[in-house]
């Protein structure tokens, strides 16, 4: 949609809220009615760059001593109650502790020990998981170069499965390189190139990416682009839409050339119509879209990067309870307003001194986490078109890139998912992955890690796609790039905070574990 | 003959619910048993399992006689079933009482009764996922460039295509993916001048109305294929008021279009009655036809704009010879072929690989390569017929890795291989395999469910289960794989179909798991160590089919396939098939007889594909019962 007639200004001088509530029709159906109808469930994909200050992420220290008791979910995982935790330590951790996490915790798993694949062309082993991994990982002419990567990324799978007409667009994709117009730098610079780049112009290799916005202004464009010159909504115009089409099928089913066979078919197709426009007059925005009191940011006050990103997720958050869109894609990649950018960063992990490589880990995790909070947060305030938090029908996945400071270590990650996907996910849990540490010759090894890809399995799964359907969308059994096991490949045992080693991950690599979620999925 | 066509199910179905067809259907049976001699049916049960209830098997049209190598008795019959190089006025259809109708074809059958040509054909089918793409770049170029419609399009219904096992579904399943891109491609129409102007021939910027004559105009009757009628153009017109006219209402109008079932769906409303239970369809359905069936893609302008393209089958095959050579038709050709014969090579396992010194990753991709180079060669370079596409010694090198597979030097032209046939059905696409050791009873049963159209009844597991266990108590270290094999399906209960599949597993043993010709096999361990070698032996009594003869190893079986008329029929009902999205029923007879002779004939394939596009068939279909 290109007519908008509302200013950006206009906009964010305070009627943003109004126009918000444009797109819908305002003659919805009653809420009683709709609250028959399962919430639509959204997802939302955050990942974060670098290594995180693994020590300070996790309620242990390296010893891995539990706080809480330990219960075996199945093989390869352990569970322990982050309540419990919270309880007998007082906290969870330095950076998730406060009211802000106080609430989310009902609603939070946290999956420690999953071991990564970064070798090879698939987006997943990376842990970034988002938008479009790119090709330049593979020669030019790799044979596999055809595929268009982002098949394997989970908020790809998910648009695909969450996507519906209904919502005008099928995922936003955010990777913020720019505030006022500047570039900052290796955000940008390198990140075009990687995750969260979006389609390159100019080479055809990166020409399959995703589009992804990459400032707060082309959000803001989509969102008030979605009311037209003389106040219709795309939803009505989507409603002549189903009307006109309607009457072509009939035009056709009118003709003496069809058969009886044939009719059917058509009426049958009819029918199809008449259910989407059904679930758009019913279901059309949360009870919350609209509210104009979100727009906590406004005008030229975005000064820092927290209150842009913050602002900027605070319209992901309309988004989402509006049903402008079911998937959020977002790049949280600066550490702070005052941190080093990320060209300083990647040096700094690479051969910075220990101390201050976690002085800024122990900077930047906070302050991301911090934005995390705040829009998990802004989630559970907000209410869906059944009237009940959205936290409950949304799953947020945040993840980062390397374990720890170091050599790029790939073993030891750790995901934080927030949200309970429409009841799919028991919730609460810190699950530990990392399989039963080996001592030999007075060294302490993890070499059973469950591969990352079972944790974005289980949150696809959890939404409610299956392994025939993720697998008939990638073309590979599970979910992604498992790689092969190698002691000289992704073994950062000699680099990494704890002992890390790939040898006892060769049993996860039969299809049936490829196929098998985290046991923290509640089977219907 | 007669006798094996009435015996066979779905034929002997079809006459007793068609009594209208029977005449036709004798004299079908009657004219292919004159050209292509006769079978004795207890020879050559008509099913896999000799005939077990609930079992049916492939269709067969014409059968092999003693002298079938030759084909000589097929040529000289006097009543050819080729729709193409005769004619026979006597067989012209009803006048057509349009104005604007099309002249009448050529009727040009003589071996089959023309009033049953064209009545099996798909009234209504919806436009696969394939040929929606397609046609959707047909129509809007550039404008498909954009982000947005290139993310749309993961919205749109994947499919598999037909095989013996799946059939076409014509279910219209999901409107709404389709809208997601529809409402993707109308925003990038109008998204600029550059795109308006390649997709309407009109500048969005500077006149938005003379884009909304041209879409109207011009632009609607390209995208249903068809003319359009007043009260159609005003529908359209009033909607994009009703939208608010300017960009938003032609972004909608176009959106709706792509909506429409008269954009989806091969309708085929402008019909004209023959008077013998047929329609007779006007140009621009023949048309259509004629395009999507060799292109998978709508008609190009110079077919539309050619006035004696749909008047007559010579009109037709000029244009069918020109598009197949075109970059889409060669596209479907080479589909055709990598659909019937299932090419998706996997990489091979590491280990083997290792012990060969190639390098296992990307090798499925680059044999698949090598298999559509040869078709791509053999087909349009070389015009080989059926037989010399079968029978042939060459393969494409152009790797390292493939020269030293094949036992060549690294080459981009055409070599021939020193040891063994390689042909279309022995290349290293279709015998690779990512385990470690060939399986002789999957190669079979593959190969001849393919190759031959033969379809199996599904084993007893409890068979299955007993025969595994025979298998596991053979070391592999001390019996090759054949003796496993035999031994494993040598129960009673398993005799009758896998006599025809291990035969065919048992010559193809001389292919490694790689595809590699091998004259012993080889065992190893987890590590590569070799454990046992076996001499090969690629012997089977006979293969089962019509002609019943030893076979002494891979290169007789190439050969015997390359002149049998199961594997002939089994490429009509492909070629067939592929075309217009289901297999050939009885009222295809005329058709599919048609692309059998003209292979008989040893025609260029290129020419045979073409028939079984371009005959009388593409005229007509049924009238609908209201």
């Amino acid at each position: 949609m290109r007519s908008v007639k509302h200013s950006r200004r206009m906009f964010l001088c305070g009627t943003g809220g109004a126009l918000m509530t444009i797109p819908f029709l305002p003659s919805l159906a009653p809420r009683s009615a709709r609250a028959q109808e399962a919430s639509q469930l959204k997802y939302v994909l955050m990942s974060s760059n670098y290594c995180v200050d693994q020590d300070g992420a996790l309620p242990f220290p390296a010893n891995h001593k539990p706080y809480a008791t330990v219960t075996q979910l199945d093989d390869a995982t352990s569970a322990q109650s982050l309540d419990e935790i919270v309880a007998k330590r007082g906290f969870f951790t330095s950076s998730i502790q406060g009211q802000d996490w106080d609430n989310l915790r009902p609603y939070m798993n946290i999956a420690f020990g999953t071991a990564v694949n970064g070798t090879n062309d698939k987006h997943n082993s990376c842990a970034m998981t988002a938008a479009s991994m790119p090709h330049d990982v593979l020669a030019d002419d790799h044979p596999r170069n055809d595929n268009p990567v982002f098949k394997f990324s989970a908020d790809y799978l998910a648009e695909r499965l969450l996507a519906t007409p209904q919502h005008a667009y099928g995922a936003l994709r955010m990777n913020l390189a720019f505030r006022h117009g500047a570039d900052f730098g290796y955000v940008l610079s390198e990140y075009q190139n990687f995750a969260f780049g979006g389609p390159s112009a100019s080479d055809p290799r990166f020409a399959e990416r995703l589009p992804t916005m990459r400032d707060v202004a082309q959000l803001e464009q989509k969102l008030t682009s979605l009311g037209s010159s003389d106040g219709e909504s795309v939803l009505e115009r989507k409603s002549k839409l189903i009307d006109a089409v309607r009457d072509d099928y009939r035009s056709v089913i009118k003709s003496n050339a069809i058969g009886t066979d044939d009719r059917q078919r058509l009426e049958q197709a009819i029918e199809l119509w008449n259910e989407a426009e059904n679930r758009l007059l019913k279901g059309t925005a949360g009870s919350s879209c609209g509210a104009p009191d979100l727009m906590t940011a406004s005008g030229d006050v975005r000064a820092s990067w927290a209150v842009y990103h913050d602002y900027a997720l605070d319209l992901c958050a309309y988004a989402l309870a509006c049903r402008v869109t079911p998937v959020i894609s977002y790049a949280l990649l600066h550490t702070s307003d005052d941190g080093p950018d990320n060209g300083d960063e990647h040096l700094l992990m690479h051969s910075g001194a220990h101390d201050d490589r976690d002085k800024v880990m122990a900077k930047a995790m906070p302050w991301r986490l911090a934005r995390v909070a705040r829009f998990a947060n802004r989630l559970l305030e907000l209410k869906d078109e059944n009237d009940v938090s959205l936290l409950e029908s949304t799953l947020i996945s945040w993840g980062h890139e390397y374990a720890a400071p170091g050599a790029h270590p790939n073993a030891g990650h750790w995901t934080m998912m927030l949200g309970r996907a429409g009841g799919s996910l028991q919730t609460g849990n810190f699950l530990n992955l990392s399989g039963t540490p080996v001592t030999k010759n007075y060294y302490t090894t993890y070499h059973e890690c469950v591969p990352y890809n079972r944790v974005l399995l289980t949150q696809l799964l959890a939404l409610g796609h299956t392994n025939e359907s993720i697998e008939a969308i990638t073309g590979s059994v599970g979910f992604g790039e498992y790689g092969t096991v190698a002691n000289n490949t992704n073994d950062h045992r000699q680099g990494a905070s704890f002992g890390w080693s790939n040898a006892g991950r060769a049993r996860f690599y039969t299809d049936a574990e490829k196929r098998k979620p985290l046991p923290i999925l509640r089977v219907t | 003959m007669l006798k094996g066509i009435i015996n066979h199910r779905p034929l002997a179905r079809a006459l007793r619910s068609k009594g209208r067809c029977v005449t036709a259907l004798v004299l079908v049976a009657a004219a292919l048993s004159a050209c292509v001699g006769s079978v004795n049916p207890d020879e050559y049960p008509a099913s896999l399992d000799g005939g077990a209830p609930g079992a049916e098997s492939p269709l067969t049209y014409g059968d092999s006689g003693a002298d079938h190598n030759s084909g000589t008795d097929v040529s000289a019959t006097p009543t050819s079933a080729s729709g193409v190089n005769s004619s026979s006025p006597d067989e012209a259809p009803a006048a057509n009482s349009s104005a604007d109708a099309p002249k009448e074809p050529s009727p040009e059958v003589t071996s089959c009764v023309a009033s049953s040509r064209g009545l099996s054909e798909i009234n209504v089918r919806r436009l696969t996922t394939p040929e929606l793409v397609s046609a959707l770049r047909a129509f809007f170029g550039p404008a498909m460039d954009a982000d947005s419609v290139r993310s749309s399009l993961g919205s749109l219904r994947s499919e598999s295509p037909i095989s013996l096992e799946v059939t076409f579904d014509n279910r219209i399943v999901d409107v709404e993916g389709l809208e997601v891109v529809a409402r993707a491609i109308g925003g990038s129409v109008v998204a600029n001048e550059a795109t308006s102007r390649a997709v309407l021939g009109c500048d969005i910027e500077e006149d938005v109305d003379s884009c909304h004559q041209a879409f109207l105009k011009n632009f609607l009757p390209r995208l249903f294929r068809r003319p359009i009628g007043d009260e159609e153009r005003e529908s359209y017109e009033s909607f994009i008021e009703d939208i608010g006219g300017g960009r938003d209402g032609l972004e909608w109008a176009l959106a709706r279009a792509i909506l429409s079932p008269h954009f989806h769906q091969h309708l085929e409303l402008l019909a004209t009655p023959t008077g013998d239970g047929r329609l007779r369809l006007d140009s621009s359905a023949v048309a259509a036809r004629l395009a999507f069936r060799l292109t998978g893609a709508p008609p190009d302008d110079e077919l539309l704009s050619d006035p004696e393209a749909t008047a007559s089958l010579s009109g037709l095959r000029k244009h069918a010879e020109r598009l197949i050579h075109s970059p889409a038709g060669r596209e479907q050709v080479r589909q055709l072929f990598r659909t019937w014969l299932a090419i998706d090579p996997p990489d091979p396992s590491a280990m083997l690989a290792g012990k060969a010194e190639l390098t296992p990753d990307g090798l499925g991709a680059e044999v698949a390569e090598e298999f559509d180079r040869y078709v791509e060669y053999m087909l349009f370079e070389k015009g080989a017929s059926f037989r010399e596409l079968v029978d042939s010694q060459m393969v494409f090198p152009f790797s390292e890795r493939l020269a030293q597979l094949y036992g060549v030097e690294v080459s981009e032209e055409p070599v021939d291989v020193p040891n063994g046939p390689r042909g279309l059905f022995m290349r290293a696409a279709s015998l690779i395999t990512g385990q470690a050791e060939t399986n002789p009873i999957v190669r079979g049963a593959t190969f001849r469910r393919r190759v031959l159209c033969e379809m199996f009844p599904t084993p007893d597991p409890l068979l299955v289960q007993a025969g595994q266990a025979v298998a596991e108590s053979l070391s592999r270290t001390e019996y090759s794989q054949r003796i496993r094999a035999s031994a494993a399906t040598a129960g009673a209960g398993c005799a009758g179909c896998h006599e025809r599949i291990n035969s065919v597993g048992f010559v193809l043993e001389q292919f490694g798991p790689l595809g590699e010709w091998r004259e012993t096999q080889r065992v190893f361990d987890e590590k590569g160590e070799l454990l046992a070698e076996f001499p090969i032996d690629a012997t089977a009594p006979h293969l089962g089919l019509s002609v019943r003869a030893q076979v002494d190893g891979a290169a007789d079986l190439n050969q015997q396939l390359a002149s049998s008329s199961e594997v002939n029929n089994c490429f009509a009902q492909w070629s067939f098939a592929l075309a217009r999205q289901r297999f050939p029923t009885p009222a295809d007879t005329c058709a599919i007889g048609d692309v059998v002779q003209a292979n008989v004939e040893e025609l260029p394939v290129l020419d045979v594909l073409v028939t079984s596009v371009v005959n009388d068939d593409i005229f007509y279909r049924a009238e609908n019962s209201q």
